[in-house]
């Protein structure tokens, strides 16, 4: 089954729940739910609290990043909030402002 | 790329959607939809909102009002509960629609598009509203005279018989969504085989 794609151009505005992954090109204002993984692309807005499996971020995100799983914040990436994920990477290039929370 | 945005079947949209491009809902949606391009609602795919898009294609359930610059395509597997307005408006067969379904553009295609409407219904009385309503605007007495060079395609059955009956009904038929489709099945009914006509 296709994934759930937040196409460029497209702005959601409320509550996005999913059982599947997303994929967001577009933006996102909100809250954002997945069980499973979200990937935030290049040109992505993301303005709303994501609460998701594996989260890869190389848009922009303003809120805070929850993952049952892991974060991985790529290059372009820009994000504003804290994170809190067991695993995290922070690649060269990416812009991330907030604290981290790894749960130890 | 063809800027495309999906809602997967396991996905739940609460909140308004607006921008350009394509929108495929296989999931669930619930507030308002705005988009500059097409809209199609995939079978399993629910609506509960008001659908503004240049094209929309509904294989799935909306509940709300559907509106079109340009078309609207209701395919089978189509339930729709709401006012479907748009310049063309197809309904196919096995589409279920309750509500005010008006062609904006011209009034010629108006009459066209009604028929199919009343057509994907099982009932046999609705089976030729267009040319009742294009008879309405004449009294009855006239309307008696000029039928055999008005409207002759409509003359095949039972012609007399029908007109008293016609006439009261068309009130009722005007701008109102027709009556449900669902027939009531009363409690401990059995299945009866129907004699053949």
């Amino acid at each position: 089954m296709a994934s759930t794609v937040i196409g460029a151009g497209i702005i959601i505005e409320g509550e996005v729940t999913t059982d599947e992954d997303v994929v967001v090109q577009g933006t996102i204002r909100g809250k954002l739910h997945a069980k499973d993984g979200v990937t935030i692309d290049n040109g992505g807005i993301v303005e709303a609290d994501v609460q998701a499996g594996p989260i890869r971020v190389a848009g922009q995100v303003t809120g805070n990043l929850t993952s049952t799983d892991r974060v991985d914040l790529l290059n372009g990436a820009r994000v504003v909030g804290n994170v809190k994920a067991t695993r995290i990477t922070i690649a060269d290039g990416a812009q991330f402002k907030g604290n981290v929370d790894m749960d130890v | 790329m063809a800027n495309e945005t999906t809602i997967a079947s396991g996905t739940i949209v609460r909140g308004t959607i607006e921008g350009t491009g394509n929108l495929v809902i296989a999931g669930q949606v619930e507030g308002d939809i705005r988009l500059t391009g097409d809209v199609t609602v995939e079978s399993g795919g629910l609506v509960g909102a008001n659908v503004r898009a240049a094209r929309i294609v509904v294989r799935g359930a909306v509940r709300g009002d559907l509106s079109a610059d340009e078309a609207i395509f209701l395919e089978e597997g189509a339930r729709v509960v709401g006012d479907v307005r748009a310049a063309r408006i197809a309904i196919g067969r096995g589409a279920l629609v309750r509500g005010y379904v008006e062609t904006t553009a011209q009034a010629g295609a108006a009459t066209r598009e009604a028929r199919p409407t009343a057509a994907a219904r099982p009932q046999p009385r609705a089976a030729t509203p267009a040319p009742i309503a294009a008879r309405a605007t004449a009294p009855a007495a006239v309307a008696r005279v000029e039928r055999p060079v008005a409207a002759p395609p409509p003359a095949k059955k039972a012609e007399p018989a029908a007109t008293p009956v016609r006439t009261p009904m068309l009130a009722g038929m005007k701008r109102e969504p027709p009556p449900p489709v669902v027939p009531a099945l009363k409690k401990g009914a059995k299945a009866v085989k129907k004699k053949s006509f």
